[in-house]
Formats: C-alpha cells, structure tokens, sequence
C-alpha cells in the first residue's frame, strides 16, 4: 500500500511539472508549426513584425489581467472590463480629431489620456461604490463610450500626419522599433507592480478573499479602484501605437479588439501553475493571438478561416490545463 | 486594561447591544460565551471597529479612546483571530503570513520574495512551532495549519490583546491542544486574550474569568474556579436544560447499511461496518484519520477504489448524490456554509431542493403542496424565520444547519449521515438538534454520525467506530462509554510511538 | 456568528411598504418614466402605432435575451448567442435555397443552435473551463465558419421565400388601419416572443429543472450535494440557448428575407444588457424573464424614443449610454441606502 501511493505521488509530481508549463508547451508547439511551414516566420524582420502587431493588444491584455485578478473568478460577478476595446478606441478617436484640429500631439494625447483615467475612475466608481457588479457596470460604460465615439469621430475615418506618430510607426531604437519599446516597459511595470510588489500581493489577495484582505488591514475598495484605472492607462497608452499605425481613426477598432483583449486577458491563467490570472501570462497570450493571425497569413491560410482556427486552438491551449485546475478546487 | 463601558448598540428592528460592559484585565484569558444571537460578535466587532456603538465608551489602558477606528485598534495592539478562515488559497505561506505587514526594501515597495519565504518559515516555526516551507500555497495546508498562521500573523504585530473567536470549531482534538499551549505561552508574555466559544469544556480548561451574554445584555463576569458546564449553560440560556441527552434509544435488528471491505485511494481503507435501523452510529478519530471522508464516500462514493456499500440489502453500486437520495440517504456535510446550502435561494427553495419530485406532478413543481410541507417542516424544526421566503443565508447557523436536516427529512431519507452536525451551533439550537436526531432514530432511521465532539459522540450514539490512519481500530458499545474511553483509544495508534499524520 | 435576523417589514423607511421593495423596481419606474417623457415630448410616440412597431422591432431582442437567460441563471455566460443566430439563420435559408419546405428548415437551423449548445456545453462541463473563454472561442469559430460559407460575408437573399417562413417575422397578427390611414401592425413575432417568454418563465420558475437550475447558478457543490444533476442542466441550459437564438436568428432573416452574416454581434450585447438589467428586479440578483423582458423594452423604448424625438443618431447612442449608467447607480445607491 505504502508502494503504491507513493509512486503514484512521484507520477503527480511529474504530471504537475508538466502542467505547469502546458501554457508554454502549447505556445511553443504552435511556434514550431508555423516556422516548419514558412520559412520566413522565424526571420528577425517577421518577428519584429509580429510584436509590433501584438503590442497594442499586449499592453491592454496586461490592464485587463490587473482587472481579472483583483476582481476574483467569479463567471458573473467576478472582475471583468468590457470598456476596455472602447477606451483605447475613444482615445484614438480624440488625439486624432484634436490633432487634426491643430493640437499639439502631446495636448492631444494629454486630453485623451485623462478622458481614460476619467473613464477608470468612473468604472471603479460605479463597481466599488455603487456595487454594480463588473460586468454590467462596464458594459453600460461600454456603450456610454460607443455613442461619445460616434460624437467625436463623426463615424469617420479621421487621418492624422504627425511627426511625432510617423517617428513612433517607423522609427527603431537599438533596433527595435519604438512600439516594442513601449510594449516591453508597459509589460515590465505591470510584471513589478503585480508580481515583485506588495501592491501585487495585496490585488491578488482581494481577488482571492476580499474578507481576507479586509482583515488584514488591506483597502479593498482603494486597491480596485486601482486596478480599474490602471487598465484605463494602459488602454490609453495603446492608444498611441493604435493611432501610429492606422495613421488616425477608423470606426469600430474598439469593438474589434475587445474580444481580443477578453481573450489575452482570461487566457493568460493557462501559463500559471495555478491557474490564476498573470501579468506574463496576458503577455504571451496577446503574443500568441498575434502569433496566429501573422502565422496563418505566411502560410496563405484563407483569411476567413483564421478566427476560426485560432478558437479552435485557443480552446485546445485551455482545455489541456483544466486537469490541474479541477485539483486546485478540491484542495482549496 | 481594555474595557468597554455600557456599549448600546442597535440594529434596524433589533437591540443587539444594551449596555454591556466588559472588562479585560491585564494577562487574562477572558472567556466570552452566549448563544447566537446574544451579542458577543456585535461586541467583539465593535471592538474590531467594523461595527460602531450608537452610546457607551471604550477605554484602553485607563484612557479614553475617541474614535474607535481600525487605524487606532491597530495601533493600541489589538488583534483578531477570525472564526471564519480568511485565507486566500492561491497565495503562498509567506505571502498570506506577511499579507499587509510587509517588510519593504525599498520606497517601491517591492519584495524580495525569496527572503521572505525563508524568514516566514523561521518566525512559524519560533512563535507557534509550525514547521512548513514559505513557498508552499495556503490551499495545500491542513485547516489547523492555516488558523496557525493566521495567529502568527497577529503575534508579528506585537499585540497587547489577542480576540480569539471560536478558534476550535474546526480542528482536531489534537490541534486544538497545540493552540491551547500556544495561548498559555501567550499568556505568560503578558497578551490579555478573550476567547469566544461554545465548547464550554475548553472555556473550563483555560480561561481565567468568563462574561455571558444573552438577548444582548450581559448576565454576568464571573471567574471560572468551580463553575461547572451546568453552570454556564444555565448561564447562557437562563433556564436549566435538565439533560441534553435523553435516554438512548434500542435500535432494532434490522441492519440497513452495510459497509463491506470499503477503500478509498487515499483517505481510508478496508473499512468493515453497519448500521441497523433504529440505531445512532458514532465515527471519530483524530484529524485526518479518514472518518470524514468515509460519509462523502458513502454518499457519493467519491474516491472509492474498492469494496461495497449496501442499503437494505441491495448494493448502491457507483451513485451521483442523485440516486444516493433516491435510495434513502441525507448527507449533512460539514461545511454548512458552502456545501450545505445554498446561500442564494430561500428557505423554502433549500428544504425542498433534495425532494423536488415528492411536491410535484410530473416535473412541474406543485407550489401549494410545496408550501404546505415546508410550513410542517419549519414548525417541527422550530426553525426561527421570518416566513419562508427568507434568504437562508440571513438565518443563524443553528437555524441553517436545521434547514439541512429537513431537506433530508423532506426527501424521506432512512439513513442520515451527519458530518459535524453541530460545529458552530449554540447550545439551544445544539440541543434541538441532539433530540432531532434522537428523534429520528426513533422513527426508524438509521444515523451515522461523524463528529469530533466526544461530548455528543458520546451522548448520541448507540455505538461508537474509532478510526486510525485510515481504519477502524476500536468499536465501543453500550451506556456506559465515557469520552475519556473514547480519546484513549483515538490515540491508539500513537502508543506504538507513530506519528499520526498521514500524507 | 449570526447577524441579528432584520425584520424586513420594519423600519427599513419608506422603500418598504407593505413588504413591496421599492428598491427592486427602479429600472421598472425609469422604464415609465422615459415613456412619459417620450410622450410629452413628441406626440407620436404614444400612439398604437408606434407602440405597435416598438414591440415589433423588440420581438427579437427578446428571443435572445431570454435564451440567454437559461445560461445566465445556471451561473454561466454565453457569448455565443451571437453566432448561434446567425447560423441558425445561415442553415435555414441555406436549405430553404435548397428547395425545402419552411418545416425541416426550421428544424435544421434549430439543430445548428443546438449543437453550438451541446459544443460549448461539453467544455464548460467536461474540462471545466471558464465559459467566458468557451463561447468566446465559440464565437470566433462560429463567425468564421459564416465567412467561410458566404465567402467572406455576402449575405445570401432568397427570392421567392417560403411564405411560411417569411410569416415567421414579416406576418402580423394584427393589423388595423385607422381611418386617418394610419397602420397599427402587431407583428406575429410579438407573440412568437411573448408565447416563448411565457414558456421559459414557466420553466424557471415552476419546474424541477428551473429550480434546480438557479440552485446550481448560486451554488453549485451544494446543489450537486443535494441532488442537482449539476453537469447535465448546464449543458441543457447551453442547448436550451443556443436553439432558442438560432430560432431568433432564423425570425430575424425572415424580417430580411435574407441571411446577413455576422448580423448576431448587434444583438449580443443587448442581450446580455437586457438580461443584466431585469437581474436587478430580483432580491438575489438572479436572471429572471420578467426582468429580462423590462430590459429588452427599455432598449426599444430608448432606440424608438430617442429617433422620435428626432435626436440625432450619435446623441441618441450618447443618451442611450448615459441612461443606463445613471439607471443602474440609480439602482444600486438606492438599494444601498436602504
């Protein structure tokens, strides 16, 4: 009896170092996939061009995971921030009209980027005050937003020609070109803050046991509040790489990338042992989203067959880490 | 050194407090008892500044505190032992035992997270003899493990007093002797502690004075040197209960479960048992022992990798709860809160969940028939609500736990299985609860009862299974079991000097 | 510890008479209260007419959301609707073109629905992923398909369509026109909606099945503890949805006579807004179709209002917005301070 429990419990071990890096085996998989297709997907110059596409919805991804931590994981009163994809859009929508209207780009952007920390601070209002649950409370944003981008954007395309945004689309530092550069220093910020912090320690408690955290002299409502705005940041600092590239505003870019953020967001507890929401996880997920459109376009996958491709792998990617989910639930 | 003068305090519709008075003297472990209801955790929250008091002063080493906020309590050294375990599962040992008093390194506040799994796992083992690695998750420890740091965490704090509220519901007889030396230690460092409870014995065991309320006023402080138990439920429910065990019943020679050869893949194995109608069946053991596990096992044979389980002669085979109910079984588990019911529905919704079918016709569900059980259930019970539509959650532990059994009532079960029916039940509802279950023994059904509490173990069953590492060593039968009887022979595998942790 | 038990009918103030909660109902009274204001400020608003065409144009919003409260109650989300509509549309009218009768169409495109159900169903239940991630894969995969079968988005127009089908959304049950010319036009798919929504309420409220379904959306290892087949109802909550919404979808293209593909998304957030919404009529916040219908009559009292009223379509998207927000903090303060 004793024999067999424990080769059992050494197979466990094993099974759990595996799972641990299930998330990184799949993305590592599907990495190799596309490099044995194409043989330009591993070159330096693709990708490059594969983090310059992934780092507005990286930089987002990351806001949106602080969201989902501080928020718990509750499917319907857990934390969510469905205003997300539509902050990042208004944002572009308004540095690209005041722009046009002969603003400065650094006046523009500073408007556009205290519309969203008003909008963060909003959210966090209406969900830490007023108790609406998340879900509802950002998704009543959500609209609220549509209908101000309409206002601003008169529903059109608005083109923006500022030196400042060609030097962001087209210039490098030490090689990298400057998105990357943003992406790398909105990630690390968000990696301390959440993972190296004793503010981290605090989010994750208030996800996980806000009665806890109270106990422990933690400020709940000061931390949510926190999590809120810092997504409204990092919607707005997106908004620059967004603006950059599509040089000004188009219509519905915020309801598009909405569900890509959702995506990167809750898919990032695949690359946590514990299957918890992360800073690298939301990360890598954004990359690996980035990862499948620039793949599946090198190897001539018919477009419309992309989105479908990519939830069928998405749901595979989650569905392996579910075992050791469902052993987190009976220990806890 | 702390005392709280004429606290009123009032809740809409409700006078939860008026004018108490309570004193704490310096070094002291202050028994706190009541039953539910009487107001000892409006007090103690208001002394945890979650609750304000609408008259009265709180004073604190002689001088009079002003604003009673969280700040202040923090600062004059008071700290809380919660009853509810407030962890988070996904943070590791370290992380929860530093949660909100980190050490910081730098202005950035940043962690060296190394450092502190290491110095975690030195302040545990020195200030409560916790031996466990600082990397290692809250989740993955035993409860005993994780109330243990949770009480590290106040002592890092150099308190002067230390709130203790019924920090023995959920351990083991075992654990719960390791606390009480961690409190004398603290004791003799000079913390004044109060100490909530209902487990009077224990109050009897290590308190120095006792205050008792009841309907929100106190009765009395009285110091503990000979006061027996009788005294102090008298105290706490202002009438004699004459005995909360009435005569055992004979259970009759039919045998309605049958437990063959019964092994789980981890918790327990080769468990040989039965149950005749009529009859109360009592399992202890200490923590761990796999006595828990066995009533979830029977019920939904969860982690069963061999033998058989019989209801009246037939085999139940693999059952979901589902068919379990169908056959005759009620699992009243022990996390009542969680896993006994549910939280959002009314009670009517809760009594009637297990026995849907028996109030319908076809699968529409008959509300007139409905209502009318559920009022008989209520009366028989005495469950205290308001009417029927009352969220359960905002009933009292007693009354919960009595809205659990009668959903098993409700869906006819022969055989109840009882798993800690009584943790965190006062001593009224506890009592209604013991002639209940007595009660229905009578009628016919069969009880098999888990518990850690040898007092009612032993003033239930008709017979009572000791398991040890997974098995059943000992059987005690007849009148005349005493509790000490029973604890020896828990420790039983111990004399062989083995350490009764099993992994 | 207990919390002292409050009396509800005592001193809770004015939000309580005669154990009525007030507090419950601020999205009912907010519902009244645009109405009026609607009427005061154009006259057309409160005319049969126009009270004809704002239950018409909700009639399909309703579908969606009261399938999607099935999931909602069981705890889950389901973001999927969104494509469950629109292949429930897609394979109708692609066997419609195929030259099927309007019966085995119907039944084809509700079979669509239910196998996205059963599809999401199985992951949510058999690997225990979050359904938020489910139906959003879903949704993705479903939304491809549609591409993948229109060639890249055409939508497909069907002449000569099935008079039968065509019924399903074009058909009115009452038609009357007044002697000043005017049209009141109750559409047949007001009762589609009201017959559906009756059933479902129905189910929820008075079977085993709703019952047991709302314990599991509270709590779910209690509910199994006590008997509720806690994987089968939520995989029958998924089905239950996504027939429902594809039967939505195939009404939708009826309206069209055509099947537009992506056209689910418009109704996706709506839905789960309206869903949301009728929640806050319930003392425990559950998904309820009462609630829910509230919630799918504000959005067309609003959307209807607001075009009346002549304000201008970015405005109205503004006050829409800004309506709701206040509404739910309306809501939530008042709930509060009671």
């Amino acid at each position: 009896m004793e024999q067999t429990t424990k080769s059992v419990n050494t197979k466990a071990i094993d099974f759990r170092y595996l799972l641990k890096y299930s998330g990184y085996f799949a993305f590592f998989i599907v990495a190799l996939f596309f490099a044995i297709q194409s043989s330009t997907f591993l070159t330096p110059k693709n990708i490059i061009n594969l983090l310059v596409q992934s780092s507005p919805l990286g930089i987002v991804a990351c806001g949106m995971a602080s969201v989902l931590i501080g928020g718990g994981n509750h499917v319907i009163r857990g934390g969510i921030d469905l205003s997300l994809g539509n902050n990042l859009a208004l944002n572009v929508a308004v540095t690209a009209v005041l722009i046009n209207g002969g603003s400065s780009f650094i006046a523009a952007f500073g408007i556009a980027f205290l519309c969203s920390v008003l909008i963060g601070i909003i959210n966090a209002f209406a969900i830490v005050k007023l108790k609406i649950i998340p879900l509802l409370g950002t998704l009543s944003m959500m609209y609220l937003l549509q209908g101000i981008i309409l206002l601003v954007s008169n529903n059109k395309v608005v083109s923006v020609n500022d030196p400042i945004l060609i030097f962001i689309a087209n210039n490098a530092f030490i090689g990298l070109p400057i998105p990357i550069w943003i992406f790398t220093f909105v990630g690390l910020i968000f990696y301390v803050v959440h993972h190296q912090s004793v503010f981290g320690n605090w989010v994750y408690a208030v996800g996980g046991n806000p009665l806890a955290a109270r106990t422990a002299g933690i400020n709940v409502s000061k931390a949510l509040t926190l999590t809120y705005v810092m997504a409204a940041i990092t919607a707005a600092i997106a908004s620059i790489l967004v603006t950059a590239r599509l040089s000004g505003s188009v219509p519905g870019v915020g309801d598009i990338m909405l569900l890509d953020i959702m995506l990167a967001g809750l898919m990032s507890a695949i690359f946590s042992r514990l299957s918890v929401p992360n800073i690298p996880g939301a990360i890598l997920s954004a990359i690996f989203v980035g990862m499948l459109s620039n793949g599946f376009t090198l190897i001539n996958v018919p477009t419309y067959w992309v989105y479908a491709i990519k939830g069928a792998l998405i749901l595979a990617a989650v569905s392996i880490t579910t075992a050791q989910q469902r052993r987190m639930i009976r220990n806890v | 050194m702390l005392e709280m003068v004429n606290i009123n305090k009032s809740f809409p519709g409700v006078r939860a407090l008026q004018d108490v008075t309570f004193q704490l003297r310096d070094g002291e472990i202050h028994g706190l008892i009541g039953e539910n209801g009487a107001g000892k955790s409006t007090l103690m929250k208001i002394l945890a500044g979650i609750y304000h008091h609408d008259h009265g002063e709180i004073r604190f080493q002689g001088s009079k505190q002003g604003r009673w906020t969280a700040r202040v309590i923090e600062r004059l050294g008071i700290q809380f032992i919660h009853q509810e375990r407030h962890v988070v599962p996904y943070l590791t040992v370290a992380e929860s035992l530093f949660l909100g008093i980190e050490p910081t390194y730098s202005p950035l506040k940043l962690i060296n997270r190394r450092n502190l799994e290491k110095q975690a796992s030195k302040v545990l083992q020195e200030k409560v003899g916790l031996v466990v690695e600082g990397n290692k998750l809250v989740g993955e420890l035993t409860v005993g493990e994780q109330q243990l740091v949770q009480i590290c965490r106040a002592l890092l704090q150099n308190p002067k007093v230390i709130v203790f509220d019924e920090p023995t519901a959920v351990l083991a007889k075992r654990e719960a002797n390791r606390l009480f030396e961690i409190i004398r230690e603290l004791q003799k460092n000079k913390i004044a502690i109060i100490y909530i409870s209902h487990y009077f014995g224990e109050i009897i065991d290590i308190c120095d004075r006792i205050t008792v309320l009841r309907n929100g006023q106190k009765v009395d402080t009285v110091g503990i040197e000979g006061l027996t138990i009788e005294d102090m439920v008298q105290m706490t429910v202002g009438r004699e209960i004459v005995d909360q065990f009435s005569e055992k019943n004979q259970s009759t020679d039919e045998v309605l479960l049958e437990v063959k050869d019964l092994t789980h893949k981890t918790d327990f194995r080769h468990v040989d048992f039965s149950v005749r109608k009529g009859e109360i069946v009592g399992i202890t053991g200490l923590m761990g022992s796999g006595h828990t596990s066995l009533g979830m096992s029977i019920y939904d044979h969860y982690g069963v990798v061999n033998g058989v389980v019989q209801l009246e002669g037939k085999p139940l085979g693999r059952l979901k709860p589902e068919g379990a109910i169908a056959k005759g079984i009620g699992y009243v588990p022990e996390d009542r809160r969680n896993l006994g019911i549910v939280q959002d529905l009314s009670v009517r919704e809760n009594i009637t969940l297990a026995s849907l079918k028996r109030v319908s016709r076809g699968s529409v569900i008959n509300q007139k028939a409905e209502k009318q059980k559920v009022a008989s259930l209520i009366e028989r019970l005495a469950i205290r609500t308001p009417n029927q539509e009352e969220p359960v959650n905002f009933l009292s532990g007693g009354n919960q736990q009595k809205v659990v059994i009668s959903k098993w009532l409700s869906s006819g079960a022969k055989l109840y299985i009882l798993n800690q029916p009584t943790a965190a039940v006062d001593v009224g509802a506890k009592a209604e609860i013991y002639s209940l279950i007595h009660e229905l023994a009578k009628e016919g059904a069969g009880i098999l009862l888990i518990s850690q509490d040898l007092q009612e173990l032993v003033g239930l069953s008709n017979r009572i299974l000791v398991m040890f590492r997974g098995e059943i060593i000992d059987e005690l039968e007849g009148s005349n079991v005493t509790t000490d009887q029973v604890l020896v022979s828990m420790m039983g595998g111990e004399q062989n000097g083995t350490d009764d942790k099993i992994s | 510890m207990s919390k002292p038990i409050m009396k509800t009918t005592v001193q809770t103030g004015n939000w309580v008479k005669n154990g009525v909660d007030v507090t419950r109902y601020t999205t009912v009274i907010a519902l009244i209260g645009v109405t009026i204001l609607f009427s005061l400020i154009s006259p057309s608003f409160f005319t049969a007419t126009n009270i004809a065409n704002i239950f018409s144009q909700s009639a399909i919003l309703a579908l969606v959301a009261i399938g999607l409260c099935f999931v909602v109650a069981s705890g889950g989300i389901d973001l999927s609707v969104a494509v469950s509509f629109d292949l429930g549309a897609m394979t109708a009218i692609m066997a419609l073109q195929a030259g099927m009768g309007w019966i085995p169409a119907i039944l084809l495109g509700l079979l669509a629905g239910a196998i996205i159900g059963l599809f999401n169903g199985f992951f949510v239940v058999k690997l225990n992923i979050t359904p938020f991630l489910v139906t959003l894969a879903t949704l993705f995969i479903g939304e491809s398909v549609q591409k993948i079968f229109t060639k890249g988005g055409e939508p497909i127009f069907l002449t000569g369509m099935d008079e039968m089908y065509k019924f399903l959304g074009r058909g009115s049950a009452l038609l009357i026109y007044t002697a000043d010319g005017g049209r009141i036009d109750f559409k047949f798919s007001i009762i589609l909606a009201v017959v559906l929504a009756a059933v479902a309420y129905f189910i929820l409220t008075r079977t085993i099945f709703g019952r047991q379904l709302f314990a599991l959306g509270s709590q779910k290892e209690a509910s199994y503890l006590s008997g509720v087949p806690v994987k089968r109802y939520t995989v029958y909550a998924f089905v239950l949805s996504g027939v429902i919404c594809a039967f939505a979808g195939m009404v939708g293209s009826s309206v069209l006579a055509a099947y537009t593909p992506l056209s689910g998304r418009y109704y996706l957030m709506d839905a789960i807004g309206a869903v949301f919404i009728g929640s806050t009529l319930n003392r425990q916040g559950q998904a309820n179709i009462s609630g829910t219908l509230i919630g799918v009559l504000f959005f067309g009292v609003l959307a209807n209002g607001l075009n009346l009223v002549g304000i201008n379509f970015y405005w109205q998207s503004v006050a829409r917005g800004l309506l709701i927000f206040l509404i739910l903090g309306l809501n939530s303060y008042i709930s509060q301070k009671s």
